[in-house]
């Protein structure tokens, strides 16, 4: 007699001793789906976080300064790979929540919308208390593409030509109103500051990053008009023990 | 006990009794096998087109998946939901093993068309036999998943949270799905210059 189709099924599950998973199988799962949601949505808050310290410290403000329009200068010098880096962990932060039990009775744009809430407010707060700033500082160290790629997109403020130089101060020679600064581009500029408006937050010391606008002369020599505390923070390379002249 | 009423006792038992009972003894899970089987056999034939040969051994695999998976089942999900997904998933797999595309979806009823054409708000009486006739392989020319929520929907009269746990898509998503589904189906109606 052929056998009816149930007991076929129930025979191949015995005769292949096939046995249902443990719960703790798919407990475990569900957890580690969860917890690669949430490191990604950590790391999505951090991003933004830095994107929001870059922002503090880009000197868009600075514009009218540079004699480009504001919406070329930011276009040029907004954190790509950290906006970048924020839509990675959320896609991934999605692509994960959609596997969890539930994940599928939201649609894209609900989930999206609110991942990107959680780590807006999350990453403000992050940006409070200056995990932004160290994170970002903390990458540049590491990652040496990253550390290139942040020198060229300020190469924006190192257009001695055009009247700007993005540098470290290396020098001070206080007797003469000038110092030494290094740019961007590694090379040393005299630069005079006996008829120079210094803003806010200016110190002219050894190892104090500015940005200095003026007019180039002959030699290397730089005539500040106005200088401005560098915020970017761009590592200018090995700095040298040198004398200090501290004003 | 005699075992025609000990086996009725088991068709009374709800499915997530049954899955409980089954989870400690092997034997029960007969019984869940056998509320299923029919309904889920022509769930296949319908949404896949395969023969009943064919659609045989993908149950046989549906039932061999829902056993080891037996304890991920949730209870917040209706079992009929769970394993319909199941069954649903193993059809998708089975098409890539077989990289074939159904072609007509066979077995009819008077319910589907009765169904859909109630749902269009038309007369059913019109054109009913031609589309008795022809309605599997005008199924068959729509996108895999018009198809299947047409199906889901019309035939297995799912509502549209149960279609939704099925495909695991967003409630939104399948009313969506099934408007679209229902706007292509009456194209190609219309193509066969047959009004619903």
């Amino acid at each position: 007699m052929e056998k009816d189709f149930s007991t076929s099924v129930l025979e191949e599950i015995r005769e292949k001793k096939i046995q249902p998973k443990s719960k703790w199988h798919f407990i475990l799962k569900e957890y580690i789906v969860w917890f690669v949601f949430f490191v990604n949505i950590f790391f999505g808050s951090l991003s933004v976080a830095v994107v929001l310290y870059l922002i503090e410290v880009s000197d868009w403000g600075l514009c009218p300064m540079t004699g480009s329009n504001l919406l070329g200068l930011v276009l040029i010098t907004l954190p790509y790979f950290w906006l970048l880096a924020f839509l990675t962990f959320l896609l991934v932060a999605y692509y994960y929540y959609e596997h969890t039990k539930a994940g599928y009775r939201y649609g894209f744009i609900k989930i999206v919308f609110l991942n990107i809430s959680v780590s807006v407010a999350l990453g403000a707060g992050l940006y409070a208390v200056g995990a932004g700033e160290r994170a970002e500082i903390e990458f540049a160290k590491r990652a040496t593409f990253y550390k290139d790629m942040k020198v060229r997109q300020n190469q924006i403020w190192n257009k001695p030509e055009k009247g700007m130089i993005l540098g470290v101060i290396r020098e001070v020679d206080v007797e003469n109103e000038q110092f030494i600064l290094k740019d961007l581009s590694g090379e040393s500029w005299l630069v005079e500051v006996s008829d120079t408006r210094m803003h806010r937050g200016v110190i002219i010391r050894r190892d104090f990053d500015v940005k200095v606008f003026g007019e180039r002369q002959e030699n290397k020599i730089f005539v500040a008009r106005d200088i401005f505390p560098s915020m970017n923070k761009v590592d200018f390379g090995p700095r040298p023990v040198i004398m200090e002249i501290v004003p | 006990m005699e075992k025609d009423s000990y086996i009725d006792l088991f068709y009374q038992k709800t499915d997530e009794e049954l899955v409980r009972m089954a989870l400690k003894d092997q034997d029960c899970f007969l019984y869940i096998i056998k509320r299923y089987e029919g309904k889920l056999l022509s769930y296949i034939v319908r949404i896949s087109g395969f023969s009943k040969e064919d659609a045989e051994d993908v149950l046989q695999e549906v039932f061999i998946k829902t056993y080891v998976n037996l304890n991920s089942f949730d209870d917040q999900l209706k079992f009929s939901s769970w394993i319909y997904r199941i069954t649903h998933n193993e059809v998708i797999n089975s098409h890539r093993r077989k990289k074939a595309r159904p072609q007509c979806v066979p077995d009819l009823d008077n319910d589907f068309l009765g169904n859909l054409a109630s749902d269009m708000k038309t007369d059913k009486e019109v054109d009913e036999a031609y589309l008795k006739k022809n309605v599997g392989k005008i199924l068959g020319r729509l996108k895999k998943e018009y198809r299947e929520v047409l199906v889901l929907r019309f035939w297995e009269d799912k509502d549209y949270k149960e279609i939704s746990d099925i495909l695991k898509k967003p409630i939104g998503t399948v009313a969506t799905l099934i408007s679209r589904a229902k706007k292509s189906f009456q194209e190609e109606l219309e193509k066969e210059n047959v009004n619903l």
